[in-house]
This record gives C-alpha cells, sequence and structure tokens, in this order.
C-alpha cells in the first residue's frame, strides 16, 4: 500500500520535473487527518475524530528547490489552511478583498527569510463537543464535559492536565475559543454517530 | 469517488459504484492508487501554460470498512482535483481539518 503510494509519487514528481519551467514546481505532501486505526502516531495519542494530536497532527514535506530551504525541519506551528495562502503567494497572486483567508502564508518561513511565529489555532469537532486551542506550547482540550490544559513541549502525549494549576491560562484559552467559535458557523444539531459520539473514544 | 472506495472493486461503503470520471460513472480496472497517480501524471503532461495546481490525493493509508461507516457524499470538484472529495463524515463539525 505504502509502496504503491511512494512509487505513483516518483511518477507524478517526475512527470511535473519535465515541464521546462520545472524550476517554478512547488510540490507539497501532507495529509489530512491524524492517524486511523493501526496507523503508527508515536509520540502522540488519540487518533483520527480526536482533538488529541494524535488527531490533528499530520506530516508535511514542503518542496521547492531554490525557494524552500532544504533538508529543513522547523518548529512552526502551521494548519493546513495555510496551503491555501501559500499556493497563492508561490503563484503571485492575492486572495480576493471580499474573501480573507484563515491561513497564513508560510513561504517567509520555508524560505529562511522569517523566524518562526506563534500562532493561535482553534479546533471544534461534533464528536464528544470537542474544542481545541493551541497557543505556543499550550494546548485547552474540552472532550464532553472535561476540560484538560496541556503543555506540549513539556508532555506531548498529553497525558499531565495543568488545568488546576493553572487555571487562569484555562480560563484565558476558553475565553479565547469562544470569542473565536462565535465567528464560526454553527454547529449542525443533529450529527449522527460517529460525528456525535464515537464509542472508541479516549475519554 | 468517496472516501472509501475500495482499492480493487472501486466500491464505496455501502457497496454502491464508486468511481467516477468528473460525474460521469465509469467502470476501469486497476489498484486505485495507482490509478490516481497515473491520472495525475497525466495531467502534468499537458504541461499548462498557466499556473496551475494538481492535488492528488490518495486514500492510503486507509482501512475499508465496508458496511461500517456512513454513506459519503461526493461533491463537484475541479477537473484538477482527484481523488476521494472531502465529505462530512471526513469532517463533522471540524472547521479546521
Amino acid at each position: 500500500m505504502m509502496q504503491i503510494l511512494d512509487a505513483g509519487i516518483g511518477r507524478v514528481i517526475a512527470a511535473v520535473q519535465r515541464n521546462p519551467a520545472r524550476h517554478e514546481n512547488f510540490i507539497i505532501f501532507t495529509s489530512d487527518n491524524g492517524g486511523e486505526p493501526f496507523s503508527k502516531i508515536w509520540p502522540f495519542v488519540g487518533r483520527k475524530f480526536d482533538l488529541l494530536e494524535g488527531g490533528i497532527r499530520v506530516p508535511q514535506i514542503c518542496w521547492w528547490p531554490g525557494r524552500v530551504v532544504a533538508g529543513k525541519v522547523t518548529d512552526q506551528v502551521c494548519i493546513t489552511m495555510d496551503l491555501t495562502a501559500t499556493c497563492l503567494a508561490a503563484a503571485g497572486v492575492a486572495a480576493a478583498p471580499a474573501y480573507p483567508l484563515d491561513g497564513r502564508d508560510l513561504l517567509p518561513v520555508l524560505s529562511g527569510q522569517a523566524p518562526t511565529s506563534e500562532r493561535t489555532l482553534y479546533w471544534r469537532m461534533g464528536n464528544r463537543h470537542q474544542r481545541a486551542v493551541r497557543r505556543a506550547h499550550w494546548k485547552y482540550l474540552k472532550v464532553a464535559e472535561r476540560e484538560f490544559l496541556f503543555d506540549l513541549a513539556y508532555d506531548p502525549r498529553e497525558r499531565t492536565n495543568f488545568g488546576r494549576k493553572e487555571p487562569a491560562l484555562l480560563d484565558e484559552l476558553r475565553g479565547l475559543w469562544e470569542i473565536w467559535n462565535r465567528e464560526m458557523l454553527p454547529v449542525p444539531e443533529h450529527l449522527t454517530p460517529p460525528m456525535s459520539n464515537l464509542a472508541e473514544m479516549l475519554w | 469517488m468517496g472516501g472509501y472506495t475500495g482499492y480493487y472493486t472501486h466500491l464505496g461503503d455501502g457497496g454502491e459504484h464508486d468511481l467516477y470520471e468528473g460525474e460521469t460513472p465509469v467502470e476501469r480496472q486497476g489498484y486505485v492508487t495507482d490509478m490516481l497517480s497515473e491520472r495525475a501524471v497525466a495531467l502534468a503532461r499537458k504541461r499548462p501554460r498557466r499556473r496551475s495546481r494538481i492535488s492528488s490525493a490518495s486514500i492510503i493509508p486507509r482501512r475499508i470498512g465496508h458496511g461500517r461507516r456512513p454513506q459519503l457524499k461526493r461533491r463537484r470538484g475541479s477537473a484538477r482535483s482527484i481523488g476521494p472529495k472531502s465529505s462530512r463524515a471526513d469532517r463533522p463539525a471540524s472547521m479546521a481539518r
């Protein structure tokens, strides 16, 4: 399965590299969500349909000789919607003013021209009414009625709840989520399993 | 195709035929990951004059859980977007994924 994917990617890259303007080729390899059952997601915990890191962390490889620094691993926190802004910037066009983008152009970081910067990212998921905020290395997570505060720098497996030790921070991140949520479309009321209640969930 | 098309059978999760060329159902033989790669290669070989984007979304690694997943709906996509379309089942209420 993976071998066929690997070989297929090789064929696609070979085909686009035959283009005379191959120096303009920008190739991104990524995934759409965390692991399905049987995926190796160590050290993370959780899986698809969870807002734990195992459910939302994805691999991403960017390749563009001359523009993207080769062989570099960045700690920049980013999210899939950044790819829209990045691809538009790569093409040298701007988003329509009436439709502002949620993501951010990653090329300055990928090209080594800008340092990494702090991000605040938000998630919500119908399954178990999950909510999550990530700001720098702190992450607020709510699953059903339980709230957690994790320090991803110290504990990427999200096993240590700092909620009681840092109640002000937990309140602040919860407040940020609620502000963000008011800007979003409402969650549909009637969601069917597994969207509303996945029994195999960790909590 | 939906998110859980059979690799060889090209059947969707409800057992329905689930392989399309644009909006037209087609009968093909092959391993679906290879078919998607070949389609992307064919698009790349056309050497478009203008800036273009190919999104090749292979459905692996993924188990095919016939009968266990909700029926998926197909969405209209651009000609250059090949592979499974996003579905409600793939993104329940999450605005981010």
